[in-house]
């Protein structure tokens, strides 16, 4: 019944007290938002979907403050970004994370294990603002507009974090410095 | 493989199923709880309301007590329980469910 509909109408009818319109938006968002989560957090599902959770609870709470209804999903990762950075402050980040993220990756055909471990490590060493541009602009193919709005950074901001994000991964993988 | 493909490959390993049914019940749960608890919030202000008004009337409910007392004790007790079990069944529901609710997750 909701299925078709965009997701401006699904914010109007979940504004209206519809639960069944909010939960379209979730599945329709939940794979970006956890992809995003898993990759700036640097651990394995149980945390991301812990964060990304509350975040789609969050976003019903506070749905009304939501401008541009057709911008849901940079929106719900903007919100998720912040719940992460509280995460990242209020927590551990030791081995138990490290373990985490060993356990839940698998290596790709033909990519050595090591350059998985590499991958991880050099996004861990990303300082925080660059890792989520990474993690939006290469790991989830969005446009640098849309993670700039996501992320609350200006424009030229997120382009610089992705190209020297990407600079210091594809080192870590091998690459030249200038790369 | 060029290290630009291993960077695409590896990233592309760690993309999420579109649908994940565990993930959207699970939010869809605590959406429920919180609207549920959000209407509990809501009617507080009418039974500081009420309590006020009783307050208010208490000098003639007292002169009407003594007829009164064998009609609203009974149902005074009966509200009492009501409003306990359904206290008791809320928290519970939400323990029972905390305990035994096993989420799937993909790999």
């Amino acid at each position: 019944m909701t299925g078709d509909l965009t997701d401006a109408e699904l914010v109007r009818r979940a504004l209206a007290g519809s639960d069944a319109a909010f939960s379209r938006l979730v599945e329709r968002h939940q794979a970006a938002v956890r992809a995003f989560l898993r990759r700036f957090l640097g651990s394995g599902w149980a945390e991301a979907d812990d964060v990304a959770q509350d975040a789609f609870v969050a976003g019903w709470t506070s749905l009304r403050s939501l401008r541009d209804p057709d911008g849901v999903r940079p929106w719900l990762c903007g919100i998720a970004w912040r719940k992460a950075q509280d995460r990242i402050r209020g927590s551990r980040r030791g081995a138990a994370r490290d373990a985490g993220w060993l356990e839940a990756i698998e290596t790709p055909a033909g990519v050595p294990a090591e350059d998985r471990l590499a991958l991880r490590s050099a996004m861990a060493e990303l300082p925080t603002d660059v890792r989520a541009c990474v993690a939006l602009c290469l790991g989830d193919g969005w446009s640098h507009g849309e993670a700039s709005q996501a992320l609350g950074l200006p424009l030229g901001t997120v382009k610089s974090h992705v190209a020297r994000g990407r600079a210091r991964l594809l080192k870590a993988l091998g690459g030249s410095d200038d790369a | 493989m060029t290290p630009e493909q291993k960077l695409a490959a590896l990233f592309a390993a760690e993309a999420p199923p579109r649908r994940y049914y565990g993930f959207e019940v699970v939010v869809a749960e605590r959406i429920a709880r919180r609207r549920a608890w959000l209407t509990v919030a809501a009617l507080l202000p009418w039974l500081v309301v009420s309590g006020i008004v009783l307050w208010a009337l208490h000098g003639l409910l007292l002169r009407l007590a003594g007829e009164l007392v064998p009609v609203i004790q009974p149902l005074a007790l009966v509200f009492a329980a009501t409003a306990a079990a359904a206290g008791v069944g809320l928290w519970l529901t939400g323990a029972l469910q905390r305990r035994v609710t096993v989420v799937a997750r993909p790999k």
